[in-house]
């Protein structure tokens, strides 16, 4: 249903890929962990690689649990998706784009 | 003999109908170019009924005397020194929300009651609407003369409208009232006097205030009550807008559910602020957020309002079969987000004392200890290098794109998890914390796709007060950009928290 | 959609002021109004009928001990749920379902 408006009313979207260059906003989510009150945003290369991407997002914010240190592995999600991220690819090379959520679990033994 | 005087069936009549006209050289779609693009069919603006009645004569001589009654309560606390009689520093948090959060919607609300004053064509709500306007700007004006006081002695109070225009909490309120300013007066008067005044204000202004008063803060007690009160005469134009539209044309039906629907969603998610205020600031308890929403939502709204509208074809509203079932996580959801940024923010919050935990256990059975309680038991453990014995969230949350508050609803089915929701439109993703988000969206897209996110913003540089010298630098300049000073970080590491006790050393009620 | 499901109850209510004219009117109303039920909150009252309620001029001047304008309700309520049925120089009536 478009806007009612006295005029038309079509504008750009304000956070669209192109505002964001070589770089995409990927959010990240801990699945069945609450503690993490959201998921989180992060500006990141599309060429990053899978194993900094990883890096960055767990050592800056999710090694902060201190249950953190017990996962013995993750499992990963790209949306609802069940992937397997090798490390030395690139977030594109991946599928991720602009506004990808990467969601994960620990590995249960 | 004295000629009878009139009575005020008589002086509303004159005062309203008596003083319009009809134009002669200019045409009403000229005068009033809003009054018909949003699809609303107006038979006779002379059915409209105000059981207020309200002239100038009677709104000056009311209003002058609510705002003496208030004048006078707060010169007696200025002067009594009130502020080292509260139950304890940690409430003016709450008051820190209210007067960055709120009273700018204040003035906001002033300035689309003009507009509405305007552009409706019927003289009766047209007054109405010019009283409010003039409500809301007094209401902007003792709630700020209130918080000048407490300037004076705590953080957090210093900037309110540069802050509302920035800070990332507070685009949650600003992009509310951004969104229905924006609409046409129709919407505007159903978004506002309807759903927000007759629905959820009274959340705001009558249990919270009745939390302010058992908290000693009598200034706020009393501004949020002569705001009330003047609120009911709010409520009362809401709900005769509607009713009035309704029984005008048929036609008008779908286009109101259809706000109703909207901004019972929107005024729902904002007022989740209130209910962290309200469980977790206050030192002194009233009643919980369930309690309220089960007294002012489920029995006045639910049980009366809708009720009486059934009749006019109208429903509750379409989402709020999930207000209901989250109200047992809400404000644990909205406190644990507010806890866990604290340090990017102009209030202070804390672990909550472990008597207050057991309030929060015996309000919330089936919640509290479940859920929430071992966070902060955790929080204990998970400690950051930034000020303050516990945790905070270093990074940056997910927003939602419609409520614009971190995606951090549980879901009431899966309470370990959060909603999390997703639309494809034209190329781009958005996210939402709910379906009551995505539906709003999927309403308008053309609209919430140019919506400020303020995490987004901070990542295209577009909030820092000077550029970062380096990553570390990063959260300072975003807090310089939004005159954040020694508000932020911990109530037990706070300026407030050092004063208060400062103030108090040689009294026996210190409260620590 | 569904109907919402509530066990609640229906009522109409007037949330005053603890204040002195607000604990006149309260008087008012108890006398006019059978049935009334009263819940006390820091601040206010909350008076609740299952049916409606009336604010009689007369009666509250009784309380008052003073003549008492019917507009004058406009400094003592803070909230209200029903309508404003009527509100006349003598009396005021809340209620649901009354239409335009």
């Amino acid at each position: 249903m478009p806007v009612k408006a006295l005029y038309n009313y079509k504008f750009p979207p304000r956070d669209r890929a192109e505002v964001f260059g070589d770089d995409i906003l990927v959010y990240a989510y801990w699945i069945d962990n609450p503690f993490f009150c959201a998921a989180s945003t992060w500006r990141v290369p599309k060429n990053m690689k899978w194993k900094d991407f990883i890096g960055q997002i767990f050592g800056q914010l999710y090694g902060l649990d201190p249950d953190f240190k017990k996962v013995k592995g993750w499992k990963w999600y790209h949306f609802d998706q069940e992937f397997n991220p090798s490390d030395e690819k690139t977030l594109t090379e991946l599928g991720l784009r602009h506004k990808s959520i990467v969601k994960f679990k620990p590995i249960e033994k | 003999m004295a000629k009878k005087k009139l009575t005020l069936a008589q002086k509303y009549h004159i005062y309203t109908r008596g003083l319009d006209w009809e134009p002669t050289y200019v045409s009403k779609k000229d005068i009033y170019p809003y009054a018909e693009y949003e699809g609303i069919k107006i038979k006779d603006w002379n059915k409209w009924e105000d059981p207020f009645r309200m002239t100038v004569e009677a709104y000056w001589k009311y209003q002058a005397e609510k705002d003496r009654r208030f004048y006078a309560i707060l010169d007696g606390f200025i002067q009594n020194q009130g502020h080292l009689t509260l139950s304890d520093a940690r409430y003016l948090n709450s008051i820190k929300l209210f007067i960055q959060g709120v009273t700018p919607l204040e003035y906001m609300a002033h300035r689309g009651f003009a507009f509405v004053a305007r552009h409706l064509p019927g003289p009766g709500p047209r007054t109405a609407a010019f009283f409010q306007s003039m409500d809301e700007l007094r209401h902007t004006q003792i709630e700020v003369h209130a918080a000048s006081n407490f300037n004076k002695y705590y953080d957090g109070f210093h900037s309110m409208t540069h802050m509302h225009d920035r800070v990332w909490y507070l685009s949650v309120p600003k992009s509310y009232f951004d969104d229905a300013v924006t609409a046409g007066p129709f919407e505007y008067i159903t978004a506002i006097s309807f759903s927000f005044e007759y629905a959820l204000t009274n959340l705001l202004f009558v249990p919270f205030m009745s939390g302010a008063a058992y908290n000693g803060d009598t200034p706020t007690m009393t501004f949020g009550f002569s705001a009330q009160s003047d609120e009911s005469r709010h409520m009362t134009l809401g709900l005769q807008v509607v009713k009035f539209l309704l029984e005008q044309h048929e036609d008008n039906v779908p286009i109101i559910q259809r706000w109703i629907d909207k901004w019972w969603w929107r005024g729902y998610r904002l007022t989740s602020l209130v209910g962290a205020m309200m469980d977790y600031m206050l030192p002194k308890r009233v009643m919980s957020w369930k309690e309220s929403f089960e007294l002012y939502i489920e029995d006045q709204i639910l049980e009366g309002l809708f009720r009486d509208l059934e009749r006019y074809g109208i429903r509750p509203p379409l989402h709020m079969n999930q207000s209901i079932k989250e109200k047992e996580f809400l404000s644990h959801d909205v406190y644990w987000i507010l806890f866990s940024f604290t340090f990017a923010a102009a209030f202070h919050s804390w672990i909550p004392k472990e008597e207050e935990m057991e309030w929060l256990a015996e309000k919330y059975p089936r919640t509290f200890n479940q859920y929430y309680r071992w966070r902060y038991e955790k929080a204990k453990e998970a400690k950051t290098p930034l000020p303050g014995d516990r945790f905070y969230y270093i990074g940056l949350p997910q927003l939602c794109q419609v409520c614009q508050i971190p995606m951090g609803f549980t879901n009431p089915d899966d309470p370990n998890n959060f909603v999390q929701r997703y639309v494809e439109y034209e190329g781009e993703i958005y996210h939402f914390c709910s379906d009551g988000c995505k539906w709003i969206f999927e309403q308008e897209p053309e609209k919430y796709v140019q919506a400020w996110l303020p995490v987004h913003e901070i990542y295209k540089g577009n909030c820092f007060a000077e550029p970062p010298k380096g990553p570390d630098d990063v959260v300072p300049q975003v807090l310089k950009w939004y005159n954040i000073q020694t508000d932020n970080f911990d109530y037990f590491v706070s300026e407030d928290y050092k004063n208060w006790k400062e103030w108090h050393k040689d009294m026996a009620t210190v409260v620590v | 959609m569904t109907a919402v499901e509530t066990k609640r109850e229906r009522f109409v209510a007037v949330d005053l002021q603890k204040t002195e004219e607000g604990y006149n009117v309260l008087q008012a109303i108890l006398k006019d109004n059978p049935g009334t039920r009263i819940d006390e909150f820091p601040g206010y009252y909350k008076v609740k009928h299952p049916e409606k309620l009336i604010i009689k001029r007369e009666t509250v001047e009784s309380f008052m001990g003073r003549s008492w304008d019917t507009q004058e309700f406009n400094l003592v309520i803070i909230s209200y749920a029903g309508n404003f049925a009527e509100w006349d120089d003598e009396k005021i009536l809340i209620q649901w379902d009354t239409h335009m």
